[in-house]
């Protein structure tokens, strides 16, 4: 019996040499294309490769001429990169991994016109899960996205409309004053009754002590009349004892006095009740950070949400840290990867190099270095981290300066972020989009300085922006609103923005200052000076009805606690204070 | 013009021992089973070519794998996940294959892929036994059949098998 075709031999090798010729004539070009559609698909909008050269013996890939183009603007390209030359290890494809040792990026030019017109990307919604747990940045972006969003949601023009209107919101006024001021009243003084009998208590307490003590003083000099006789040890004892006690008894004055200024602090009670009423009417404060909030939240969460997308992306790409072993869904079934320390990582880049000379008015002087950029941050050991400059003078960006780094090799995980910008155009920018009112800055520039640093769950930040050459326009079917509108962009010819972020990665805070929001708050009150004043007048009413007679009776047992308690202990304090003096006075 | 197929049709058929079907079979079955995107898929449809065994019955073969195992992926997925990530022994061995050059182009990290192989690996032996025995004692009574069907019967007095008894004595 025969087992082999021998025949079949050179048919095949006529096959394969075939295929081999195609790949060869032609495999470029469906690499191209392959490698155009991913990344067109990854950014959301068309990526174009002029020309894909592929040097096996100096293992270098070199595309020429990719074009981004901006998603808003089909015949602009948001980027244009002249030349990227790719230097690859060949060993590491073998081994199915992706290891660059070099790359050079040459010539970037922003914002230039296009031959053609961007197609449309169709984005494949495919959903993908992960098998890596939340990265930082995303978690710190969905807390601040509805953090974000419930401020925003609660927009406080749409009170003003009711105002410009005329709309009477008085009955509303009177609803939200008794709603909790009552509540919160009757709990503090059930607290402070209670307070009172614990004071009461240990009042009765420290008088045994201070007794006791004052006896055993007398008892000793007493029984020897001459004091000199009297032995230094019990002395000493005594004094321990009597210092002991001073201390105690002083924390508990320290503490008795705090809760009876904690309590009796009726003026900044009344005073954050009439602002949460307020603030719930939308009437706008003189520090304007709910309007902060409004004007500059809505470009937070923008930048967030795309911040978002990316760090999405890498956990669903790049793996982090070396677990044994991590999966990741596919199409059919799933990729199972196995961590090994001291082994190449799945994908890494050792060096990003950019290096851009403005050769026209669309190219910018760059200088940037990304290093250490790697899928397997504990395998490789080195934190990755970039820094770089760009300067575009014809298109107004200046001195722009960026550095990060990202820490995921020890087991403290440490991410940080720098950015600084002279001058950077914005341009169409809806500030405001709502019924009431409409704010667009067409053009601008911004620069500013923002640091955002996280050590594991703790995050903290801080930035600040000036918005200049401001050309903008306001519009509000109510005409007071848009003039309030108009005179707060008169008053504010340059914008500033800070915003400041602390705390916990999952309920970080957020606070957004503005001195724009600040004016549009001042100019609004202003505007509507007498229906505000006559709110305002109409919370306080309310809330000092319902206050007064609550405030009397915690008054009274205030004072109750004041005379009885508190001066009853300096009095045991200073009996204390005496003989210690005396004992002191015998031992030296 | 149908002379002109002849020549393809012939190496088709024409092994038609019960040892050259039963290895159609089993191995066609093994390659339409196979990933498409894996190293060793290219080498196994080599192979199909290389040895000798009745190439029509290993085309079928591998169609017929080809479009009805995506339908066992649940079974397959949970056969891979087990020798993949549940058998902890296992480990340190898919650990050094997944470092070692060209073995991570056989996706054997992949819980479908695995869980294929591990059905190949289990049955391939056996199957190839059990349809040789078939083959062997029932292949003459099943070819008589079929010879003997409407659609055999049509086949044998249709133009392009008495041009194909003619080529073969041609041949001969």
């Amino acid at each position: 019996m025969k087992y082999f075709r021998l025949k079949a031999i050179p048919f095949f090798i006529a096959i394969y040499g075939l295929l081999s010729f195609y790949l060869f004539l032609f495999g470029k070009s469906h690499f191209k294309s392959y490698l155009e559609e991913y990344l067109s698909q990854l950014r959301g909008g068309e990526v174009s490769i002029g020309k894909l050269s592929l040097y096996p013996f100096s293992r270098t890939l070199e595309l020429e001429s990719i074009e981004v183009a901006r998603r808003s603007l089909p015949m602009k390209n948001l980027l244009t990169i002249d030349k990227a030359s790719i230097h690859y290890s060949l060993g590491a494809v073998f081994a199915k991994k992706l290891h660059f040792n070099d790359i050079r990026l040459e010539g970037i030019s922003h914002n230039s016109n296009r031959s053609r017109a961007a197609r449309p990307i169709l984005i494949d919604k495919e959903e993908r899960t992960v098998g890596t747990a939340p990265a930082l940045f995303d978690v710190v972006a969905s807390s601040l996205y509805n953090h974000l969003k419930d401020q925003i949601r609660d927009n406080p023009l749409r009170y003003i409309n009711k105002l410009a209107s005329g709309q009477d919101i008085s009955s509303k006024t009177a609803a939200l004053s008794k709603t909790d001021v009552v509540g919160e009243l009757q709990k503090q003084k059930e607290a402070l009754i209670e307070k009172a009998e614990k004071w009461k208590s240990r009042t009765k307490d420290w008088e045994k002590t201070v007794l006791n003590l004052v006896s055993q003083w007398q008892a000793l000099t007493k029984d020897f009349r001459n004091i000199a006789s009297i032995p230094r040890n019990r002395v000493q004892t005594l004094t321990l004892e009597l210092r002991k006690a001073q201390e105690n008894l002083g924390q508990d004055l320290g503490e008795l006095q705090k809760e009876v200024s904690d309590s009796s602090a009726f003026e900044s009670i009344l005073e954050s009740e009439i602002i949460r009423v307020q603030k719930s009417l939308g009437i706008p404060r003189e520090s304007g950070d709910d309007f902060s909030n409004l004007l500059m939240g809505p470009k937070i969460i923008e930048f967030m949400e795309r911040a978002a997308f990316w760090i999405d992306w890498t956990r669903n790409n790049l793996l982090t840290g070396t677990p044994d072993v991590t999966t990741q869904k596919r199409d059919r079934g799933e990729t199972v990867h196995f961590g090994k320390p001291g082994a190449l990582p799945n994908f890494t880049v050792l060096k990003l190099n950019v290096n851009s000379s403005a050769r026209n008015k669309f190219q910018g002087d760059i200088q940037a270095t990304i290093e250490n950029f790697t899928s397997d941050p504990s395998i490789l050991g080195k934190p990755f981290r970039g820094e770089g400059t760009a300067h575009f003078s014809d298109l107004e960006i200046k001195d722009m300066m960026g550095k990060f780094e990202i820490d995921h090799t020890g087991s403290e995980q440490k991410e940080s972020f720098h950015l600084k910008l002279s001058s950077f155009p914005i341009e169409n920018w809806k500030v405001l989009d709502e019924k009431g009112a409409r704010l667009e800055i067409f053009k601008a520039l911004i620069g500013g300085e923002f640091d955002l640093q996280f050590v594991e769950n703790k995050i903290s930040g801080k930035g600040t922006f000036d918005f200049s050459h401001i050309d903008s326009k306001a519009t509000s079917t109510a005409k007071p609103i848009e003039e309030a509108v108009q005179s707060a962009l008169g008053a504010t010819p340059r914008i500033t923005v800070t915003c400041e972020l602390q705390g916990e990665v999952n309920r970080p805070q957020l606070t957004i200052t503005s001195n724009f929001g600040k004016n549009l708050a001042l100019s609004l009150r202003e505007t509507f000076k007498h229906q505000i004043g006559a709110v305002e007048e109409n919370v306080k009413h309310h809330l000092i009805q319902e206050y007064e007679p609550q405030r009397a009776e915690i008054e009274k047992l205030l004072s109750e606690l004041h005379t009885t308690t508190l001066l009853g202990l300096e009095r045991h304090k200073k009996t204390l204070e005496q003989i210690l003096r005396l004992a002191d006075k015998f031992i030296k | 013009m149908r002379r002109f197929f002849y020549p393809f049709w012939h190496p088709l058929i024409k092994d038609r021992t019960p040892w050259y079907l039963s290895l159609g079979l089993v191995f066609g079955f093994v390659v339409g089973s196979t990933d498409l995107f894996t190293i060793q898929f290219p080498i196994l449809f080599l192979l199909l070519f290389f040895f000798r065994m009745n190439l029509l019955i290993a085309l079928s073969s591998a169609l017929f794998a080809a479009i009805f195992v995506p339908f066992w992926d649940p079974l397959l997925h949970a056969v891979g996940r087990a020798v993949l990530v549940q058998t902890v022994s296992l480990r340190e061995l898919w650990g050094a294959l997944y470092h070692t050059p060209l073995i991570p182009y056989t996706r054997f990290n992949h819980t479908v892929v695995m869980g294929t192989f591990v059905f190949q690996f289990l049955f391939t032996v056996p199957a190839l036994v059990v349809t040789y025995l078939f083959f062997s004692k029932q292949g003459e009574r099943i070819s008589r059949r079929i010879m003997s069907s409407r659609i055999g019967r049509l086949y044998q007095e249709s133009p392009f098998h008495r041009g194909y008894e003619h080529y073969l004595e041609r041949i001969k």
